[in-house]
């Protein structure tokens, strides 16, 4: 029962972050100089044809006015309409959202497969060669701007051996799969289309190992320390006296025990990234919410800017929330607070 | 002390950076072969040679000076937005985590609130809204840097406020606030400032990644960012233009990055 | 050494092979034999080794690096929408190849009235639209009256001059337009894309917002491409119009590319994954690297893009005409030409480029004398310099660029130019509302006629929004512009342009940089790619073919 009135007060504390959030942008959004109007009618409008338009579009209320009505929609599950695309918000962000968390999937899985293991072999060896060179080799990834290292990545892999696609979601010659979840892999794999799964998923290893490359670094260093901790706890040398094998000892007490702060830092980047990264999404022509954020404040397109905003910020909150339940699977004597 | 740092190469090599970088900085006029600024266009992208040891970029000016003198500004950004965010970050947090309840419930609601609102709406509102210029970019980032420190004080607070000898200040009858910025912030701060090195790094890198956007550092400064970013079509025939300041970059965020773990396999007592 | 967590290795190695596997496998067979949908083509003649995925000859490949935001030709003021909607739609009139003069497309002929008010179309019998139905003189009808009523970007050029009781339908293809006044270029303005004729079973899908939803992603066109599909944010995708009335294009599909990074776009040109990109994209410098290398091409062609700035004259000092002219006098305009440009651009005294009616040759062009310069400012008191804020928009190599080198020379007056780079709103509403100093911005004309550039850069009424960023007021400037706009004699209108380029160079409210040459890199297989100077969104993918 501790479990359903943790979750529910969670979700019940999340509104107050919320409402917080959609008052903090669309105040910040809308100090930015500039008349959506005019933007949307271009150079060539008339000045009787902006003032319309600015009426049409409420942008002659005050602006507590226009922040209330959009409150109003909102709460009917309206995010209005996005006067750049002339979509419906909640259709825009439909359609970006999935690019972004296939992206966002993968590359926390390259962190967990790379990170993780790469933390546990320089606790082990602390000080040691294999220590210094994991470590190296994770804060440079850290170290690198993405952006370099994704052009870098594009004129090694793409341009001179050419094993790699330029960019993109899928070849241009293979149809995307029939949209389920919008995920390209994920959906491929539903409906067996092989072809498909295999374009959509070789378009994932750039960006994904462009964006995974800080995640790698940061979550080495907190394995690393993490089970460094725990690997002078007595328990630890229980479990060798007692002739459990290194791995054993190393991949299943140690690391389960030292988890919390790995997972903490995990929901945290997890989260970061599902509001997309603009110069990854930039290099490899990955239509994600990155990209869809920037153009939003661009064009002064402010119910796309709240939209995805509110959509980044609900998705941050709910992963983790999910960490802090999955604290519990892992240590069932932890109380719920 | 001495021994234990000397002990970790990656740790000297970390210290060797920084203290290079320090060093550029304080007397980046004297370093510089040329003036980071003047133009001479006709003498565009120019390979590296004995008179531009790193190049031209694409209106003549030499890269290497200008990497000099970049050193300052991205110093400047990762000591500036540490040193904002952190007593913000750290006071609060621990006024959360020492007076619980419903204050508690505040602060970290409105970290929360920071810590989801997405990073680069936040930056470009305030580089639009109040123009572009490093000082906005410093600004948007302690904006968005400060809430980490809170959370990672209040968390080590909680773990210390119960301890003996708060327990017995208390006792004693001393002033909470007393207590808690005399005896419980100089106990919890230590991850925090371990956290604070490392930023310095982190900081840099997300100046650099809005500067390259546009956001930041406005022409002709020599910021490293900026400058990747306007040499980036051509990185394949003037590799120079673009992979100097990249490099530039990789090792200062790098030499932070290591130093501060060395720091923290040093200082922290839990670690020895 | 313990052996530690061997299986930990052997996963991952198994995975980093399944990957790079897939990768391998997948892309080796693309780049040795042509991808599945050439296999029914005859086989390529001179299959080119280096080349991979050779040429398929009926798929066109571009790529723009600003997303596209809506397909409505009456709606949308964005170029990247416009270089869609000029394939979809089919207009009156239309601009073909490299001319800039109007050329028949829907009306076959025309007529005009002596007094320049009425004109008749004569519209060509074979056209349909694409689903089906003829377009016909009430198709005309309804897309103008629909541009003027949804009140957006096409609703500025004809809205002063028609209204909805313009309109007379003879018969099925034949319509006269009578104009609230004369208006000399409206036969020009038809030709851009506000004049995109759509099929009026629109009206069916109307809705609140006369359909602007609807056509958001759709069209109702009756142009040489349908619309195939579009993936908002990565590609869209035309299919050639089998039934065209001007023949079916031999490029059977388009697909226009959103590739935000022009660095990532230029490796994808040099692969052969793109066919072609124009210079809304890729810089100078990056042109010329990629010319000749690679299997890619560079094309050239006469251009009526101007780079200018604006220097606002309600500013001090920047009201003082000394100080105007000493600014012009201290750029080094040919060492930005040669270096920024790259050569591809020449001197242009003002607004009006050359090789457009009423271009004035004798117009003076202000030579770099620093020592004139500095007599000026002397002279208008300022010789101790002063602080200016050059805004610029986005973040654009080139205008960067040139923006660091007027830094550089008018600090050899003791002018100080601080460079501000602002996003485009912020930036559009800074200087149309005049709180900037300078400007770096570039102009092309939608028609060939000076009323359209001279009109937005030097009436009074334009000032600001209209344009006139200068916020430049001359009395015998609204004259003439009135007069000419009035007038239908080609030679009174060609003298009154002259006479305001002359008073223009006088008054010195814009420095024109230079007039730009077009640019494109192009795959050395592309043929029949024509660049019309004016119209730097108009690719016509129609004609293209591949070798």
């Amino acid at each position: 029962m501790g479990a359903i009135r943790f979750i529910v007060k969670r979700l019940i504390l999340m509104l107050p972050i919320l409402l917080g959030i959609t008052i903090l942008t669309f105040f910040i959004s809308n100090t930015i100089p500039g008349d959506p109007a005019r933007l949307i009618l271009g150079p060539k409008a008339t000045p009787e044809g902006i003032e319309r338009l600015r009426e049409e579009m409420g942008l002659n209320d005050p602006i507590y006015v226009q922040y209330g009505k959009y409150m109003y929609g909102l709460v009917q599950g309206d995010f209005g309409k996005s006067t750049y695309s002339q979509q419906a918000v909640s259709e825009d962000l439909k359609r970006y959202f999935p690019a972004t968390f296939e992206l966002t999937l993968f590359s926390m899985f390259l962190t967990v497969l790379i990170g993780i293991p790469f933390g546990i072999i320089s606790a082990n060896k602390k000080d040691k060669i294999p220590d210094q060179i994991t470590r190296f080799m994770a804060l440079t990834g850290v170290a690198m701007p993405a952006f370099w290292l994704g052009i870098i990545l594009l004129l090694f892999f793409y341009l001179k051996i050419g094993i790699l696609p330029g960019g993109g979601r899928i070849d241009s010659w293979v149809s995307p799969p029939e949209a389920i979840t919008g995920m390209y892999t994920i959906d491929s794999l539903l409906t067996g289309n092989w072809e498909a799964l295999k374009s959509s998923l070789i378009h994932l290893i750039l960006p994904g190992f462009t964006q995974a490359a800080v995640t790698i670094g940061m979550i080495t260093r907190m394995t690393r320390s993490s089970m460094l901790e725990v690997l002078r706890s007595d328990y630890i040398r229980t479990a060798y006296a007692k002739g459990g094998s290194e791995n054993r000892v190393l991949y299943g007490h140690a690391l389960q025990n030292g988890m919390m702060p790995i997972l903490t830092l995990m929901g945290m980047t997890f989260g970061h990234a599902l509001g997309g990264s603009v110069l990854v999404e930039s290099v490899f022509s990955w239509p994600g919410l990155g990209r869809y954020a920037v153009n939003a404040i661009n064009y002064l397109d402010f119910p796309a800017v709240m939209g995805v905003t509110i959509l980044i910020a609900v998705l941050f909150i709910t992963v983790n929330l999910i960490i802090d339940i999955l604290y519990h699977v892992i240590d069932p004597r932890l109380k719920y607070e | 002390m001495f021994r234990r740092l000397v002990s970790s190469p990656l740790t000297v090599f970390g210290f060797l950076v920084v203290f290079i970088l320090v060093i550029t900085a304080l007397f980046a006029p004297l370093i510089a072969t040329h003036s980071p600024t003047e133009v001479n266009i006709v003498n565009k992208l120019q390979p590296p040679s004995q008179e531009h040891i790193f190049g031209t970029d694409e209106v003549g000016r030499d890269i290497f000076s200008r990497i000099v003198h970049g050193t300052r500004i991205s110093l400047k950004i990762g000591f500036l937005v540490v040193i904002l965010s952190f007593p913000v970050g750290t006071i609060l947090g621990a006024i959360a985590g020492y007076f619980g309840g419903i204050v508690d419930q505040f602060i970290m609601r409105t970290t929360d609130i920071f810590l989801s609102f997405p990073g680069i709406i936040l930056a470009m509102s305030i580089a639009a809204a109040l123009g572009p210029s490093i000082e906005n970019v410093l600004l948007a980032l302690v904006i968005v840097w400060w809430p980490w420190y809170t959370r990672i004080v209040r968390s080590s607070v909680l773990a210390i406020k119960n301890a003996e000898f708060i327990e017995s200040a208390r006792a004693l009858g001393a002033n909470p606030f007393r207590i808690l910025f005399k005896e419980i912030l100089p106990n919890s701060i230590a991850p925090a400032s371990i956290q604070a090195s490392l930023d310095f790094g982190f900081v840099i890198l997300a100046a650099a990644g809005l500067s390259f956007i546009g956001l930041g550092a406005q022409p002709p400064s020599p910021e490293w960012g900026a400058m990747l970013s306007s040499s980036r079509e051509i990185l394949r025939e003037a590799w120079w233009a673009a992979t100097f300041p990249g490099l530039a970059i990789l090792f200062t965020v790098l030499g932070f990055n290591l130093l501060g773990d060395g720091l923290r396999d040093i200082l922290d007592p839990k670690q020895r | 050494m313990p052996k530690q967590s061997k299986w930990l290795k052997i996963v991952f190695l198994i995975f980093m092979s399944f990957v790079l596997l897939v990768g391998c496998n997948k892309y080796n067979e693309e780049t040795t034999t042509p991808p599945k949908e050439n296999e029914q083509e005859q086989p390529d003649d001179d299959a080119v080794v280096e080349d991979p995925g050779a040429p398929q000859k009926d798929v066109f490949n571009f790529a723009t690096n600003q997303d596209i935001p809506h397909l409505d030709p009456h709606g949308t003021s964005a170029n990247t929408s416009f270089r869609v909607t000029y394939m979809l739609y089919d207009r009156l009139v239309t601009y073909d190849g490299t001319t800039t003069e109007v050329v028949p497309q829907l009306a076959e002929n025309w007529e005009i009235s002596e007094d320049g008010t009425t004109y008749t179309f004569f519209l060509r019998k074979d056209a349909k639209f694409h689903d089906g139905s003829p377009v016909t003189s009430a198709a005309v009808e309804y897309s103008f009256r629909r541009a003027i009523d949804i009140g957006k970007s096409a609703a500025g050029i004809f809205s002063k001059v028609i209204d909805e009781n313009s309109f007379e339908i003879v018969d099925d293809h034949t319509i006269k337009i009578k104009l609230l006044k004369p208006f000399g270029p409206f036969i020009k303005a038809l030709g851009t894309v506000f004049g995109n004729i759509l099929n009026p079973n629109l009206a069916d899908n109307h809705g609140e917002d006369l359909g602007e939803s609807y056509l958001a992603d759709k069209e109702v066109g009756s142009g040489p491409y349908v619309l195939e599909s579009w993936d908002r944010g990565q590609k869209l995708v035309l299919k050639a119009n089998e039934n065209y009335w001007g023949g079916t294009p031999t490029m059977k599909t388009v697909n226009i590319n959103i590739v935000p990074e022009p660095s990532t776009a230029r490796l994808m040109l040099e692969k052969g994954e793109l066919d072609l990109l124009d210079d809304t994209m890729i810089s100078p410098d990056v042109i010329k690297q990629m010319d000749g290398k690679n299997g890619v091409e560079i094309v050239n062609a006469p251009g009526f893009q101007i780079d200018y700035f604006p220097m606002n004259m309600t500013q001090k000092p920047l009201d003082n005409k000394l100080v105007r002219q000493a600014i012009a006098h201290a750029i080094n305009y040919d060492v930005i030409i040669d270096n920024v440009f790259l050569g591809n651009g020449e001197r242009i005294g003002g607004i009006v480029p050359k090789g457009m009616f009423g271009y004035n040759d004798g117009v003076k062009e202000y030579d770099y004398n620093l020592d004139k310069a500095k007599e000026l400012l002397k002279e208008a008191g300022q010789e101790g310099g002063f602080t200016v804020e050059m805004a610029i928009s986005e973040n654009n190599e080139v205008r960067r660029n040139i923006a660091v080198m007027l830094q550089s020379d008018l600090a050899k007056i003791g002018v100080t130019v601080d460079i501000k780079t602002y996003a485009w709103p912020t930036f559009l509403d800074l200087v149309t509302s005049g709180k900037h100093d300078f400007g770096l911005v570039a102009w092309t004309p939608d028609y060939a006629d000076p009323d359209y550039n001279l009109w937005y850069f030097a009436h009074s009424s334009s000032k600001g929004p209209g344009f006139n960023l200068a916020f430049y007021e001359n009395k015998r400037i609204d004259e003439l512009l009135e007069l000419a706009r009035k007038s239908v004699d080609d030679a009174q209108r060609d003298a009154a342009y002259k006479e305001i380029q002359a008073i223009m160079a006088e008054d010195v409210p814009y420095i024109f940089l230079a007039q730009r040459s077009v640019q494109a890199a192009k795959r050395e297989w592309v043929e029949r790619h024509e660049i019309n100077p004016m119209n730097t969104w108009y690719v016509p993918f129609h004609k293209i073919t591949k070798k």
